[in-house]
Formats: C-alpha cells, structure tokens, sequence
C-alpha cells in the first residue's frame, strides 16, 4: 500500500506540474511534511480534541488573514505554506475521529491533486484488480463530462461575475442562481475530472458529488453536493452532537462548522443558519407527508442560500437582502456578454434541468451521471466540446485555492 | 438491441479519440499560423525612434488605454516636457516582458523627469488574474505564441467561415509615430458598435496591492530622478456606481501613495462616439479629450 500511494503522490506531483505549467515545490512538500508532522505526534501523544484543531485551523487562518474566505469567486491565497491546508486538515481530521490515522494514510491525505481540487480524502482504495481496459472503459466517462462541465461550461461563466455589485432583487438573484451553476459545474467537473484520473491510475476515491439537482428537497440536495465534507461534518459533528441535543441544535453546529470551515464572515455565518434552519423545517415538513412544500421551497432556498454564500461584502450583502426592485434592466446587461458565456449558460441550464426532470428514471437511481456517460452522450458531449472550447473567462478551481 | 454493444464500443474507441485528435491537429495548425498583430515590430520601432533622441524627459508607460488615449505629442505642445509614449498594447503581455522592452530601449534614463503610469490592470479582477497567470507562464510582447489547448472556439470560427470572412486573421496595429503615439490614420479597426459597457469594480485584494507596489518600485528604479504619476485611466463605465468607484479610486489612492507615488484618477468617458474599439481606448477625439484633462489634473491633483 506504501508502494501504491507513493506512485498515486508521484504520479499526482507531476500532472499538478504540467496542468499547472509551474513547479511549486512548496506546495507539494509543505502538505507532506505538515500532514507526517501531525501523524508522528499523534502517533506519540494522543492529543485529545485534535480532529477539531485540525478543522478549525482553516478557520484560524481565515480569521487572521492568512487565506482568503471561500465564496467561490476567485480569490487565490499567496502563502504557499498553507497551501491545501483546508482540506488536508479536514481530512487529517476524519480519519482521526475514525482512529485511522496511520503513515499509510500520510500520502493519500497529503495527494498534491486532491489538494489542488477535493474532494477531502476520506479513502484512497486500490483497483488495480480490474484491467486497464475495464479502467478506462468505466473512468474515462467521468473525465469527459467533467472537462466539459468544468471548462466549456463552467470558465466563461465567470464572465457574467460584474453581476455581483448590483443590488436589487432581480439582479442579486440572477447572479445567484447563475452564480450556484457555476460553482456547481466548477466544482463538480473537477471533482468528476480527478475521480477519472485516479480511477485510470488505479485508485477509487470519493465521488464528491452525485447529481445534487435530481432532488425534491433541501435534504436530498445536501445528499449530492460536496459529499466528502458532508461526511467529515457528519462524523465530527452531527453524530456526537445529536447524542445529546436536539436535531436543531445538531443542524446549526454542523452548519455553522461547516460555514466557518468556509471562512470566518458574516455571510457565512448567515448561510450556515439559514440552511440549519430550512433543512430542520424541511425535516418537520416532510414528517406531516408533504413533499410538495419542500419542492417549492428547494430552488429558494439553493439561490437565496448562494446569494448570501457568494457575498463576504457585509455592507452589499445587507443592501441585497432588503430584496428592492429596480426594474429588469440587469437582463440587457447579463446579455451582453460574450455569445460563449451564453452558450455555457445554457448547457449549464440543461445538465440541471435533466438531473431534475428526469430524476426518477432508472439512469438516475445512482445519482453517478451515468445519464451523460452513455456512449451517445459522450459523442454529444465531445462533439459540443470541440466546437465550444474557448478561452473566454477564467478558469480557476473554486475549491482549491487554500 | 443485439449490435448496441459494438456501436458503444466503436463511439468509445473509434470516435470519440477521433474528434479528440482533431481537435488537436486544429490547435496545432491554429498555432503554427500565430500571428501577434505587428506587437513585436511596433516594440522594435519604439526603439529605434528612440535611437536618435536625446530630448525627451518624459514617458508614458502602460497598456492599450496609453496607447489610444494618451498623446506625448499634446503633452510636449502644451507643457514644457519633451514627452513620448512608450505604452504597449496589452502592457508587454507579462511584467516581465514590459520591463526587459524598457530596460532595452536605448534612452539615458536618469535624464526622464516625467513618467506617467497609465494601466487598467488594477480596475478589472479577471484582468488581473490574467495578468497573473502570464507573468507565471513568461508571456512575451508577442502573446501566447506557445501551443495552447483552448483558445478562439471552432464555432467561432465556423461563424466566420460561413460569413465568408478570412480565418486566422488577427487584426493589425500601425507603427507608433516619431513620438511613440498611435497613428489613427493608419487604422481602421474602430468598431464602436462592438464596444461592451461592462465594466465591474475590482476588489483590491493583498495581491493587487503587492502586484501594483512592485511595478512601481520597478518604474522606480528604471527612472531614479522622475516624479512617478500613476493615473487611473478614463473608460466608459455608466454600469459602475459612482460612489462605489470613488471609494475604490480612494482605496487606490491610498495604495499608490503609500508607494510615494502620485496618483492621478481620470474622469470616465461620457460618450461612446469618443471611442475606438474599447471602453478605454479613445479615438483621436477622446484621446484629445483624455490627454487635456491629464495636463490639467498634472498641474492641479
């Protein structure tokens, strides 16, 4: 095992350099070291409450300046010593609370790639049990839609970014709702993009996310979304916290956790209580047997959710949240983007809206996007992609910028 | 049903590497016909305008806004400064390459008095960024002459091809003139329609203010006796809130100030007719316009 998760890191060293055209030595071996550093002291002290050290030193960081907050708008941290620091610390921490914390473990954790992209690394299993050919048969898919979903569909998305200063209501929302496709697609398509990868290479890590939009409520679209700290959330803290208090109480602390992981803001703040809030109403609701409430509720929720996550601008913030009108003037200037932008805008609509509409057909019982891993929708998906791949807007890792 | 199974497998292995490899045989041709607009012939012709003069005691420096909307030639008509203006469209593409362009321009360069620092890299984030990554990459004068996996999409230029327009064809700058300014009767590439108001404040983050220190510290030290002015250049920007640009020119300000330089903030363009093909690239209208206001914000801040 020693021997396979070393080549995974070599491996992981040298595609990070030649994807990323430069050679940071510092942000290979700085994860390392830190992630053997703690490992050894663990190893030798026991220290108690140290997964919470470990999750919260991001937050440390952000509080103090050192990272910028992750609101998904690109904000790059220039210390390289704390590169990957959220989610490597994230990871050191579940698989402390699982009392898995081994050397072995001190690669996996530390994997340049998943740094770079997530997802957190709960597990880093061998599959070079199947054969090359069945490897690329069933992991180059995954490469193909999230290439496409992160660069023809997400990268010029970032053109419609100006809508972030306007203030009105039709302005705000619009920004949000455009703003959540492309944190989706950034994040989503990397995370597809890397689980690819490594399934090639012979590794199975976790799929981050599983078709979050082909939900019915808030509940099931948290079941989809950024699975692996999902997870780490919940073994931290839901499951020793609802021992002893109330499921309410359980929600607004793995929120809350969850929201200062992000960054130590005011909005985050907001969005870690708003959604504690709707999940647990959505929970009472669903008890009395309806499911068409939380239905409706669910796109209002994910787009005021975002409108609050995307805005660390406190004053902005509060003046988006007075909800005034001013006319649908932000129409004409969302229009006026590169024709690309709006290409990708409605390829982004689409991959959503199959996930909804279709969510109870059988392609879709896994929620692994098998519905754009069929031979004929990569043909679709390849196709589109060599007509529309274009350097219009930025494309940055939205998650992987501390 | 019965032949689904080798269908799949000819779209899997046949072709989808297909359209992957012609994909690249585009990118690859699309390369080899790189063409960088005259970028590297017009920095040539700044230095040999320059060869032969010894008066000049004044530089503009910046990107394209300095290259359309500043002019040395109003500038030593109307003050008492030999001016020229030593912009380059798209600032040089990297720090790097428009430090080596300066550093190799032959000018004795304790004799400038005068520099006017003229960039719209710190009011645009995605440009910014941009910036960031060339300087990473080492991007020359000429641009992303290297191979590169994305670039101009093949529907556009599809679009292109059925409109009978001629493909890989970039678009071609004049030589500047004898005193380094942009020559408007040697181009016909104003498109006002084109023009997009889209301009969005920047936030002006640690990097921002650890990039724009650099550069400055840079001008600096090319130009040891000259009173550095650092000037926000005027854009067409009716989409940006008035108050919230006055509180960011502020915060610039303060940024540049605290490098001991002095900072100058432009009006906006008003109007769309005094523009080329840019919301910061005048005509010779608007660079009349901009340049007049300079002289006056010169001499009253």
């Amino acid at each position: 095992m020693y021997f396979q998760n070393s080549y995974a890191w070599v491996i992981a060293c040298i595609l990070l350099v030649v994807v990323s055209g430069s050679f940071e030595v510092e942000k290979l071996l700085v994860p390392l070291l830190a992630v053997l550093t703690v490992t050894f002291f663990n190893a030798i002290y026991q220290l108690p409450h140290l997964q919470y050290l470990l999750f919260f030193s991001i937050s440390v960081a952000s509080l103090l300046g050192f990272t910028e907050t992750l609101t998904g708008s690109h904000a790059e941290s220039s210390n390289v010593l704390l590169y990957g620091l959220s989610f490597y610390t994230a990871s050191m921490a579940y698989v402390i609370a699982q009392n898995k914390l081994n050397y072995q473990s001190v690669l996996s954790v530390s994997n340049p790639l998943l740094l770079s992209t997530g997802p957190i690394a709960l597990y880093f299993k061998s599959i070079s049990y199947k054969s090359l050919r069945q490897r690329i048969e069933y992991y180059v898919p995954f490469i193909i839609v999230g290439t496409f979903m992160f660069q023809v569909v997400g990268s010029p998305l970032t053109e419609f970014f100006f809508l972030i200063d306007k203030r009105d209501v039709v302005s705000s929302l619009t920004f949000a709702a455009i703003f959540e496709l492309f944190v989706y697609v950034n994040f989503c398509g990397l995370s597809l993009l890397i689980y690819g990868v490594f399934g090639v290479l012979g590794f199975r890590i976790p799929l981050n996310f599983r078709q979050p939009f082909s939900s019915s409520n808030i509940i099931e679209f948290w079941k989809g979304w950024h699975t692996s700290l999902s997870q780490v959330l919940k073994v931290l803290f839901y499951n020793p916290i609802r021992k002893k208090y109330s499921l309410l109480i359980a929600l607004l602390v793995v929120y809350v956790a969850s929201a200062m992981w992000h960054g130590v803001t005011f909005n985050f703040l907001l969005w870690g209580s708003f959604h504690a809030i709707f999940f647990w109403l959505t929970i009472k609701i669903l008890k009395q047997k309806n499911s068409l409430l939380p239905l409706l509720l669910l796109p209002i929720i994910i787009v005021i959710g975002r409108l609050i996550f995307a805005d660390s601008d406190t004053s902005r913030l509060l003046d988006k949240l007075k909800f005034s009108f001013d006319g649908f003037g932000v129409i004409d200037a969302a229009l006026g983007v590169p024709s690309h932008s709006l290409v990708s805008l409605l390829f982004g609509i689409l991959i959503v809206a199959c996930e909804f509409i279709f969510k109870k057909s059988k392609i879709m019982q896994k929620r692994n996007y098998k519905f754009m891993r069929t031979p004929v929708s990569l043909l679709i998906l390849c196709t589109l992609g060599i007509l529309f791949t274009s350097n219009v807007g930025v494309d940055y890792a939205v998650y992987g910028q501390r | 049903m019965l032949y689904m199974g080798n269908v799949n497998r000819i779209i899997f292995w046949l072709f989808l590497p297909s359209l992957l490899i012609s994909y690249i045989v585009f990118r690859v041709f699309e390369w080899q016909t790189y063409d960088d607009g005259t970028r590297q012939l017009i920095a040539e012709q700044h230095a040999l305008n320059l060869s032969d003069r010894d008066d000049i005691d004044c530089l503009i420096l910046g990107g394209s806004n300095a290259v359309f909307s500043l002019s040395a030639e109003q500038i030593s008509n109307q003050s008492s400064l030999t001016c020229y203006n030593l912009s380059l469209l798209d600032e040089g593409h990297s720090d790097g390459a428009y430090s080596d362009f300066i550093r190799t321009i032959p000018i004795d360069r304790t004799q400038i008095k005068k520099i006017f620092y003229s960039s719209v890299i710190p009011l645009n984030n995605p440009g910014f960024l941009d910036r960031l990554r060339k300087n990473k990459r080492q991007i020359g004068i000429s641009g992303e002459i290297g191979f590169q996996i994305t670039g101009r999409s093949l529907a556009s230029y599809l679009i292109d091809f059925l409109q009978a327009k001629r493909l890989f064809e970039t678009r071609q700058y004049p030589m500047p003139m004898r005193n380094g300014d942009f020559n408007f009767d040697d181009y016909d590439g104003c498109q006002q329609d084109k023009i997009r108001d889209d301009w969005a404040l920047a936030t002006i983050n640690e990097d921002l203010k650890q990039w724009l220190g650099d550069n400055l510290l840079t001008i600096r030290n090319f130009f040891p006796n000259a009173d550095i002015s650092y000037v926000l250049p005027s854009t067409l920007r009716s989409q940006v809130n008035e108050d919230e640009f006055a509180k960011f020119s502020d915060t610039l300000r303060s940024v540049v100030e605290s490098n001991s330089v002095n900072y100058i903030a432009q009006s906006s363009f008003l109007d769309v007719n005094v523009l080329c093909d840019g919301t910061h690239h005048g005509n010779a209208v608007g660079r009349e316009i901009r340049t007049s206001e300079l002289l006056v914000l010169m001499k009253h801040p």
